[in-house]
């Protein structure tokens, strides 16, 4: 097997959002439910003070109860949030000096790998990439939907990372970017929200025909308006076309040499082990046959359209590792 | 959806001698600094209050919203309510039930969608809450 399974605790979203769980106890929760043994976290979900003030205590306690549960810190997500400052956004060295102490904490804690999130421009990479061989934590960009491993956006990148030429700066595949369906649970939603049978089948061959996501939007709007279907499902709808991505699964494999870590993205897992809206199956080849071991978080994001009370997140994980576990072999 | 689900809690509008006292959480993720809270907008019973008379508390200080815009450094944590002060001539007593309106526009700092344009999430969230 060349995928370590393990899951992100973004994965328990309305769980934490419910404040069903402090940080050590929602490890521990992992722990228990054998979801490793990666784990993986949101900085400013998880961590009260990031990245500057998050106290010694709470510091401590993560990394006891990540010891306790012989769970690994596999990345640690960071963000840019270079609009901040409505009336200033931040400047190519305010950037760089907002990215270190997030890269330096990661270091700290154990975390091989920091998430960072397309539009990082090539000066901030550029100035990034000494402070992360330096604390020894990676650079994982994150290729997630609507961008897919040849989209502009992750070509400007892939040219950067080849002119700076450093093992620290690599990516992080999100399997959003390649789905084959919209999952059916977002379509239920959208039914109940007063979508008419009319209004899915125009999503649906909206959301599979040609061209970039805003414009198969637009065109879905314009129908659905003209159908009469309510104004709720068709904002809503907006959801399905920058959630959900249809690049090719086997495109991954360009990038393999350069991925840091995986985020097994996924909504929907059947009783057969199969995901409606995403093909595993290839997936878990195009990176378990490769000659690299990649740890993958599972990444449950169904939280986007689903309560706590519809389903748990730590169930439908726990169903999600032994699908992978299926197709790894 | 889901996330406006954590917004407003059964127990989160509180009657004072001078209106209301309402605990709010985040309708997003993970935690935001205050400067990305563009407007916060209530109505309880049918009373609003003008967008200049609300206060917004934090770690013990007081701001106007128009003041949250310079708080690039505070942290509104995601498990954390952050609570509104609302102004209402004559509030309901404790115990009675009243419809709840919050509309929240929240500017996501690292969700750039054209440019020098972020995206700013509209949330709005309606319910019966019984006052405190």
């Amino acid at each position: 097997m060349s995928v370590t399974l393990g899951v992100t605790l973004y994965s328990m979203t309305n769980e934490w959002l419910a404040g069903r769980f402090t940080l050590p106890q929602l490890v521990d929760e992992v722990g228990k439910c054998k979801l490793g043994p990666g784990v993986e976290l949101i900085g400013f979900q998880s961590l009260r003070g990031f990245p500057n003030r998050v106290s010694a205590k709470d510091l401590k306690e993560l990394r006891d109860a990540i010891d306790r549960n012989e769970l690994v810190p596999t990345s640690l997500a960071s963000n840019a949030d270079v609009a901040r400052n409505a009336n200033a956004w931040m400047t190519t060295d305010e950037s760089v000096e907002y990215m270190r102490p997030q890269i330096e904490l990661a270091g700290k804690l154990g975390f091989p790998v920091v998430r960072t999130q397309i539009g990082l421009t090539p000066d901030v990479l550029e100035k990034l990439e000494p402070i992360a061989a330096k604390a020894k934590v990676h650079l994982g960009m994150e290729v997630h939907a609507p961008e897919g491993p040849n989209t502009a956006k992750v070509q400007a990148t892939r040219e950067v990372y080849e002119r700076i030429d450093s093992e620290w700066l690599g990516f992080i595949p999100d399997f959003s970017s390649c789905m084959r369906a919209i999952p059916p649970g977002m379509l239920d939603t959208l039914r109940r929200d007063g979508l008419s049978e009319a209004g899915i089948e125009a999503l649906v061959r909206a959301w599979e025909s040609p061209g970039p996501p805003f414009a198969r939007y637009g065109a879905f709007a314009d129908e659905a308006k003209a159908m009469g279907e309510p104004a709720l499902p068709i904002g809503a709808a907006t959801l399905v076309f920058t959630m959900f991505g249809r690049e090719n699964p086997e495109d991954w494999r360009e990038l393999l040499p350069q991925v840091r870590h995986i985020h097994g993205k996924f909504y929907d897992v059947d009783d057969d082990l199969v995901s409606p809206s995403i093909d595993y199956e290839t997936l878990m080849h195009v990176f378990g046959e490769s000659d690299t071991t990649f740890t993958m978080s599972t990444e449950w994001e169904g939280h986007a359209y689903l309560d706590m009370d519809e389903q748990d997140a730590f169930d439908i994980v726990a169903r999600h590792h032994a699908m992978c576990r299926k197709f790894l072999g | 959806m889901t996330l406006e689900a954590s917004v407003l809690g059964d127990d989160a509008v509180r009657a004072t001698p001078q209106g209301y006292e309402i605990d709010l959480h985040l309708a997003w993720y993970r935690s935001l600094p205050l400067s990305c809270v563009e407007d916060i907008s209530v109505s309880i019973a049918g009373a609003t209050a003008a967008r200049d008379a609300i206060r917004v508390m934090k770690d013990g200080k007081s701001m106007s919203l128009d003041e949250l815009a310079g708080c690039v450094d505070d942290e509104w944590f995601v498990q954390d309510p952050l609570t509104i002060v609302f102004p209402a001539p004559s509030p309901l007593a404790r115990g009675a039930e009243a419809d709840v309106q919050v509309t929240m526009a929240t500017r996501i700092p690292y969700v750039i969608i054209g440019p020098d344009t972020a995206l700013v999430k509209p949330t709005r969230v309606s319910r019966k809450v019984v006052i405190q």
